[in-house]
Parts: C-alpha cells; sequence; structure tokens
C-alpha cells in the first residue's frame, strides 16, 4: 500500500522516465567487440617469457637499480683507497716471527732434533730402544745481542702461537722444528712432538724405560762435552 | 542449429558457451543484451562513448570469464551486476578526470575537455530537449538513487532483480528508489509546469 502510495505521489517522474527515449548500441558494436576480443586474446598468447625478459613498464627502474649498483660497486672499490700505501696493512710475516721466536728459546741445553733423524730414532726406539739423537748447537758462542732482542719477543711470540696454534704449526713444518724444553711440557718433550705434515707424523710418548735410556745418553753426551771442555782447558 | 539456440532462454545459452564453447550463444546474448545494458549505462553516466565502452568491456567480462557464471542466478541479473560495477568505476574516474580539469581553471597554458554532443541519440529525437533535461537532472541526483531509479522506472526490472544487481536488500532498494524520485521532482518541477 505504501509502495502504491509512493508510485501515485511520483507518477509524473516514473512517467517521464519510461518515456525516455531508447539509447541503442552503434551499428559497429559487435564488429568493435570481435575485434577487442580478438586482440585481447593475441595479447594473451603473447608467452610469459616474452613478458619476463622485456617488460617495457621495468625498464627505467632496471636502469635505475644498475645505475646504483654501478655507482655502489665504483666507491666500494675506490682506487685512492687501493693504491694508497698508508691504508694497506702490512702482511704478517709468520714465517720469519716463528723462526726468530723459536731461535729466542734455544739456550745451551736444549736439544736440536733433526726431523728426518727424528722418525729414525723414534723407529729405533720401537724396535731395540736404540735412540739416534743428534745434540743441537750451542748457542752461547754467537749472536748474543740477536739472543737479547729475541728474548723480548717472547711475549708477543708467544701470544701469536697461542691464537694462531693450527696457522703456526702449518708453518712451523716447513722448516726443521726446534721444540724447546722451557716452553713445552715435559710430557710433549719428551714425546718429540713431530708436526711436519709431509712426513709420517706421529707423535710417541716414551715410557719410563725409554726415557731412563734417553736421559743415559744426554748425561753421556753432557760428560763427554765436559771431557773436551777439560781438555782443551 | 542457429535457429535452435534462438529458442534457448538466456541461462541455457550461457550453459551452451559454457559447456560447449559455442560462440554462437555468445553472440546471441550480445545481441539480445547490447541495446539495453547501452541504454541503462547512458543514462548512468550521460557519455555514450564511455557508455558504449562500458558495455563492450561487460560482454567482454562475459565472454571470457564465462565459467564464473552460476546458473542459481539470473542471467539478466548478473551481466547488469558486471555492467553496473564497470559503470561506477567508468563515472568514478570521470569525476576524477573533471576535477583535475576544473583545477586548471585559470591556467592560461591548460587545454579544456568540450563534450562532444554530436553522439547524443537523444538530441535528436522529437524529445530531444526534454530527454536532455531529464538526462541533467538525472546526472544531478547521487550515485546510488540514480542507478536504482533507472533499473527501476527506465529498464523496468523487478525489485528483487535490483536488490540482487545491487547487492542489497529489497527495503534499501525501494528507499533509494524513492529518494531518488524525490530527487528527480525537485529538479524536473519546471517541465512539469510545462507539461501541465
Amino acid at each position: 500500500m505504501i509502495q502504491y502510495d509512493d508510485e501515485k505521489k511520483y507518477e509524473d517522474v516514473i512517467r517521464k522516465l519510461k518515456n525516455l527515449s531508447k539509447v541503442d548500441a552503434p551499428d559497429y558494436f559487435e564488429a568493435d567487440l570481435k575485434r577487442r576480443i580478438n586482440a585481447e586474446e593475441t595479447s594473451d598468447k603473447k608467452s610469459f617469457w616474452d613478458k619476463l625478459i622485456l617488460p617495457s613498464r621495468l625498464i627505467p627502474s632496471a636502469g635505475l637499480a644498475a645505475a646504483a649498483m654501478i655507482i655502489f660497486v665504483m666507491i666500494t672499490l675506490s682506487p685512492e683507497e687501493m693504491d694508497n700505501p698508508f691504508l694497506i696493512e702490512p702482511k704478517l710475516r709468520e714465517d720469519i716471527i716463528e723462526n726468530s721466536s723459536v731461535e729466542g728459546y734455544l739456550d745451551k741445553d736444549e736439544v736440536r732434533i733433526d726431523v728426518g733423524s727424528k722418525e729414525k730414532s723414534i723407529e729405533k726406539l720401537d724396535a731395540g730402544k736404540r735412540i739416534q739423537e743428534s745434540v743441537g748447537e750451542t748457542k752461547s758462542g754467537r749472536d748474543e745481542p740477536t739472543m737479547m732482542m729475541k728474548k723480548e719477543n717472547v711475549a708477543d711470540d708467544k701470544l701469536i702461537a697461542e691464537t694462531d696454534a693450527a696457522e703456526t704449526e702449518s708453518t712451523l713444518t716447513d722448516s726443521v722444528q726446534i721444540t724447546p724444553a722451557s716452553v713445552i711440557p715435559v710430557e710433549t718433550a719428551s714425546g718429540m712432538a713431530i708436526t711436519k705434515q709431509e712426513l709420517n707424523f706421529r707423535q710417541v710418548q716414551l715410557n719410563a724405560q725409554e726415557q731412563q735410556v734417553v736421559d743415559e745418553l744426554r748425561n753421556k753426551m753432557q760428560l763427554n762435552e765436559q771431557k773436551k771442555v777439560d781438555y782443551q782447558k | 542449429m542457429n535457429r535452435n539456440l534462438r529458442e534457448l532462454s538466456d541461462e541455457e545459452l550461457i550453459l551452451e558457451y559454457q559447456q560447449n564453447d559455442n560462440v554462437q550463444a555468445f553472440e546471441i546474448l550480445v545481441q539480445k543484451y547490447k541495446n539495453p545494458l547501452t541504454n541503462f549505462v547512458y543514462r548512468f553516466l550521460g557519455d555514450y562513448e564511455a557508455c558504449v565502452d562500458v558495455v563492450q568491456e561487460t560482454m567482454i567480462k562475459v565472454y571470457r570469464y564465462k565459467d564464473t557464471y552460476s546458473s542459481v542466478a539470473k542471467f539478466s541479473t548478473w551481466i547488469y551486476t558486471i555492467a553496473g560495477n564497470l559503470a561506477r568505476t567508468e563515472y568514478r574516474r570521470q569525476r576524477r578526470r573533471q576535477f583535475f580539469s576544473i583545477s586548471d581553471v585559470g591556467d592560461e597554458h591548460k587545454t579544456f575537455d568540450i563534450p562532444d554532443e554530436t553522439y547524443r541519440p537523444d538530441v535528436i529525437t522529437d524529445s530531444g530537449i526534454k530527454d536532455e533535461i531529464i538526462q541533467k537532472a538525472l546526472l544531478k541526483v547521487s550515485d546510488a538513487y540514480r542507478e536504482a531509479v533507472i533499473l527501476r522506472d527506465v529498464q523496468g526490472l523487478s525489485y528483487e532483480e535490483i536488490a540482487e544487481i545491487l547487492g542489497v536488500n529489497e527495503g534499501t532498494v525501494k528507499s533509494r528508489i524513492n529518494r531518488g524520485r524525490a530527487e528527480l521532482q525537485i529538479l524536473l518541477k519546471d517541465i512539469y509546469n510545462e507539461s501541465r
């Protein structure tokens, strides 16, 4: 009833709207529609890779990104910094440090063990407890100033040896290794640790009997030395 | 076969197009709906070129997304919904463009879009002037009310169909139609006086 009243109320408006002339589609409507449908289908057929390779709307942003990358690379690899010798951190000559530090530890009584003879001596110890060892050269007579300097470096060398243990080991093993008894624990020293990689690496722990033999040999050598000194006198 | 297709209902035609990909069924639907949709969209937009473009876009959507149609709904409701959505989008776009062209007033170097009246079909009819006045009045009515009034009083759809197209309940539809009519009555007062 309310609806009917409303329609009565706006009767004239409704009539005017209903009498509005009908607007038809143009004659070209269907032809144009077909053309548009075909155009959309052909654009859809464009392969995914074609769209991916050259999406024209991405060209400006891609160019901008490339330029940013180039600038970044140029800044980070600036030749000024590269060529400035004051900005280059000097390389650490570990081989020199290690050799000097080891030499610094050498004492009169310390034994230099030749690596080549180490293997032989170990084999001999195993077989018939015959140990071949060469007495280290005593350094008392030479390079005293050098010794002083080297001793000053002991603390630094220890630090290097602790931090770069693995690296140090590999550099040390390139030449004859000298193992000072004052630095290395007794067990390791007596065990004659050989760290040269090229050789057949072995660490031997001497038992009491073997240790006794070694001590006897050492005493004999010391006695011989003493005799030589006495004889010279 | 063609004769048989013409005897089918809209829902049967779209099913034929869906299931058998029969383009002839689609063409029949285009022939059947191009004029009603053009009338509806033109009355809503007031721009014939844009209206043709929107109706063609509607047909393309039907062509491409035929599978989204569910046989539960009436085909006419579905196609009017698509056309209405596209018309609303186009109307908003036109308003934005109008806003920017108005904001350019005062700059002597700027150009203005002058509406082309040559394609206006209602201008060349006998009651062309009245139609033009009614059309201008319609465009002044709020979007939501205008759409409801056009669907009811120009297109002659039922309240139920309009409710489905607009996605609102029937009460809201009736309310919108009455408010739209009321706005129009005020706007068209002069024409009433002339006709009496």
